[in-house]
């Protein structure tokens, strides 16, 4: 069985947009969500620049879904998945096969947990004092679920009645993209009817930003233009920025959708998730392991590499991302690329890691539907390994049929998603 | 569903039993618990003090240079050395490209490498201070990378080169299963010809027990928290005499209405395994709480049959404890043998009929099932 699957809603959530409209216009007319994070000067932290989520914001959130037990990337997923069950029209009530895909990494301490579990570690013994931890630091017990990442999809299955089957996708900066994959192909075989997809993530905090920043990925630049860090493809990229958002799309059969009237957005046309077997935090540099993974999508949506349109390109802005991923986007398009354009949402919303895939996804749907390219913000210039890729400067009426969207994570877990009209 | 047969053809596990399912069988069947002292102490009020470790494996054993092994947490370190024995014992290792094999896997997010130790020492020595000279100075380098779950999974495709289709399903109990049935379902796709599939247990650490408080299983003695991996290799083809295959599986989440969603899970199973419940010769997984067994009665499994599994000997593994139940059922369908909980204990029985069937239940409501049988189609 193989089945058309199709996308009825939309949601998403990030910088200040809380709507996937809203964030579409945003980038349309330019604007960064990039910009200095409050409260980490105090700490003397060098990464103050990222696309967070406003204190204003987490506050209507947590007066929205006030339930103690969601963490931050919890509540940015319900967000998310109700617009996009809203645009869509859809409830579980519609069918008993209705599925649950979320993309999301692991969540860590805040640094205010962090100096009260250090109150209680015992120097002489090496050992943290529990017992004097729990006692003295009114410690709530529902708070490590605040770091669990199967929280999202729980809080988003509970609260909007999916009781089928229900997957958390820990696949690093590929989660997003293989959450919406592995949805597609369970409604394609004949699994399921329907599929809620999509992911979460909220590292604009102490801990995460420090250790990404250890790594040497984050852009190491401080800059009182925090909204020029992200360079991706540009001559001068430096490391990525990090981002934070939740992004879902409603995914149905076609002929679930057409019989209770939902409309129809666009197609999920294939999907390839791969593992690299390269290094731990680079990819082949010729773009081989990419170019095959993007080879596959291709191939799962029957399409050949003249019908791809549009590049909604994982561009991380690192100068090993985004030079592997030339290198890929040059072995499978080669002459075409000059007329194939290219675009980098991360250069306005930073990397959100688990959720990027998803938002970029939900963003070349609108791109797809309005026919528009989105800018890729600060490339100015590209180097010998990111020239000849048509980087989309500023926005742009475009035709295209068909949109590939790419994923690439940290240890090699590699995602392409092709889209259509 | 399935369309073609999977079959498991090489299996592996690390737990506290030791470093194979013939361990833990034999553990499970003497009543042995290698409980230990923890590397942190349990809270005073918990009625036990001791948990299940698992060795921890050298970087020798690992296959891994100790440059590597610096950028592993114990996590990943217990998940490599089990994948790699159940990928050295696969017939398919060597007669399949790496781009054909591939890798799904369920992982845990309690693990903690950050704060190490050393930190909270020197913020507990200085404090009130939380500054980034600290944290920076003691935290090690590669930390970041065990914030991607899917780091423990790079390091097994690194390390066994394996290029094929992947992914990494988080937590809770059903993430192994999940593991197993996408990888099953992967190969009935021709996505891949074999899978490496199987989950890894949180590590021990302090936060852990904030969760066992969380849930309440710091009072119940099958919840102790363990640490190990479970794997198998799932293959197209099997030429072995008696092999082992996924028929069927079911998976859902069930929040509230447990006992009747639960029923309608397990028919799901069964009738996706075209067999009816009487066949179920075994079941492992949860089936000491009224709901569960009112869910096995209402389909018509034998409750003399079923078995919580491998926690009896080796504690809570998290996702890796289903799967270890899975490897439990392989090797009791292949000897034709399965265990029963007695008022003596734990005794052997033979295991009349071709089928097992092992569940596996989150406490917010995450299930699933999945059904073995003996046999080819």
């Amino acid at each position: 069985m193989n089945r058309t699957v199709v996308i009825t809603g939309l949601g998403a959530i990030c910088g200040r947009a809380t709507t996937a409209s809203t964030l579409f216009e945003s980038l349309e007319s330019g604007r960064s969500a990039i910009r200095t994070h409050p409260s980490f000067a105090q700490y003397g932290f060098p990464y103050s620049g990222c696309a967070h989520i406003d204190h204003e914001l987490w506050r209507l959130l947590e007066t929205a879904y006030p339930d103690p037990r969601l963490g931050p990337h919890a509540r940015l997923a319900l967000h998310a998945a109700g617009q996009a069950l809203e645009a869509s029209g859809f409830t579980p009530e519609d069918t008993s096969r209705a599925g649950l895909f979320v993309g999301s990494n692991k969540n860590t301490l805040t640094e205010h947990q962090l100096l009260a579990l250090g109150r209680h570690f015992d120097v002489e013994t090496g050992r943290v004092d529990l017992d004097d931890y729990l006692l003295h630091e009114g410690h709530d017990s529902a708070s490590f679920l605040h770091r669990r990442q199967d929280m999202a999809a729980w809080s988003v299955g509970t609260r909007y009645g999916f009781r089928s089957t229900c997957c958390t996708h820990g696949d690093a900066c590929a989660a997003g993209g293989i959450a919406i994959g592995t949805g597609f192909r369970h409604i394609r075989h004949g699994e399921l009817d329907a599929a809620l997809v999509g992911a979460t993530e909220a590292m604009c905090s102490y801990v995460p930003m420090l250790l990404f920043g250890a790594l040497g990925a984050l852009t190491a630049e401080s800059s009182d233009q925090p909204e020029l860090l992200s360079r991706p493809f540009d001559r001068t990229r430096s490391g990525f920025v990090m981002g934070e958002g939740s992004a879902f799309m409603m995914l149905e059969s076609k002929e679930h959708a057409e019989r209770r009237g939902a409309p129809i957005l666009a197609t999920v046309m294939g999907f390839a998730k791969q593992c690299e077997a390269w290094r731990m935090t680079a990819s082949a540099p010729d773009g081989s392991l990419y170019a095959r993974c993007i080879e596959s999508a291709l191939k799962d949506a029957g399409l050949a590499p003249e019908d791809i349109h549009h590049v909604n390109a994982h561009g991380t802005s690192t100068p090993q991302n985004d030079g592997c991923e030339a290198a890929a986007l040059k072995r499978v398009f080669g002459h075409r690329l000059s007329s194939l354009p290219v675009t980098s949402n991360k250069s306005a919303l930073g990397h959100s890691l688990a959720a990027s895939g998803a938002l970029e996804a939900v963003l070349s749907v609108l791109s797809l539907q309005r026919q528009t390219l989105l800018p890729t913000l600060n490339f100015q210039e590209p180097d010998g390994v990111t020239e000849g890729l048509d980087i989309v400067r500023v926005v742009r009426r475009h035709d295209m049929d068909n949109v590939l969207s790419l994923s690439f994570g940290f240890g090699g877990e590699n995602c392409a998603l092709v889209l259509g009209r | 569903m399935i369309g073609a047969p999977v079959y498991l053809v090489s299996t592996a596990l690390r737990c506290s039993a030791g470093n194979s399912v013939e361990d833990l069988w034999s553990d499970l069947k003497e009543g042995r618990r290698r409980l230990v002292e923890p590397p942190f102490p349990l809270p005073d009020d918990w009625p036990w003090q001791r948990a299940f470790r698992a060795s921890e494996p050298s970087a020798d054993e690992l296959g891994i240079d100790r440059k590597q092994l610096r950028t592993m947490d114990s996590q990943a370190r217990h998940a490599l050395i089990t994948a790699r024995h159940a990928f050295a014992g696969a017939p398919t290792s060597t007669s399949i490209s790496g781009a054909q094999i591939g890798l799904f896997m369920g992982i845990p997010a309690v693990d903690e490498p950050a704060p190490p130790w050393s930190l909270l020492e020197a913020m507990h020595q200085r404090p009130p201070c939380l500054t980034t000279e600290i944290v920076l100075s003691e935290t090690p380098p590669f930390a970041g990378l065990s914030l991607l779950n899917s780091s423990a999974c790079a390091h097994i495709s690194n390390t066994l080169r394996l290029t094929g289709p992947t992914a990494a399903f988080s937590p809770f109990a059903d993430a192994g299963l999940q593991a197993l049935v996408e990888g099953a379902l992967a190969i009935s796709e021709g996505e891949c010809e074999a899978a490496l599939a199987g989950a890894v247990a949180p590590t021990l650490t302090p936060l852990r027990t904030l969760q066992h408080e969380h849930h309440g299983w710091h009072k119940m003695p099958t919840r102790i928290p363990g640490e190990g991996a479970a794997f198998t290799v799932l293959s197209r083809t099997s030429d072995t005499p008696r092999p082992v295959r996924i028929q069927g599986y079911a998976r859902g989440f069930v929040p509230s209405d447990r006992p009747e969603a639960l029923r309608v899970l397990l028919g799901r199973c069964l009738e996706q395994a075209g067999i009816r419940a009487s066949e179920v010769g075994w079941c492992l997984g949860p089936c000491s709480s009224p709901e569960s067994q009112a869910a096995f009665r209402a389909v018509g499994v034998d409750l003399d049959r079923c078995m919580e599994g491998a926690c009896h000997a080796c504690g809570e593994l998290g996702p890796a404890e289903p799967v270890a139940n899975v490897l439990l059922s392989y090797h009791g369908l292949r000897r034709g043998e399965r265990l029963q909980v007695t008022a003596h204990g734990v005794e052997s029985r033979p295991l009349s009929t071709r089928h097992a069937l092992v569940t596996a239940s989150g406490p917010e409501g995450q299930y699933a099932a999945l059904l073995l049988a003996a046999g080819h189609p």
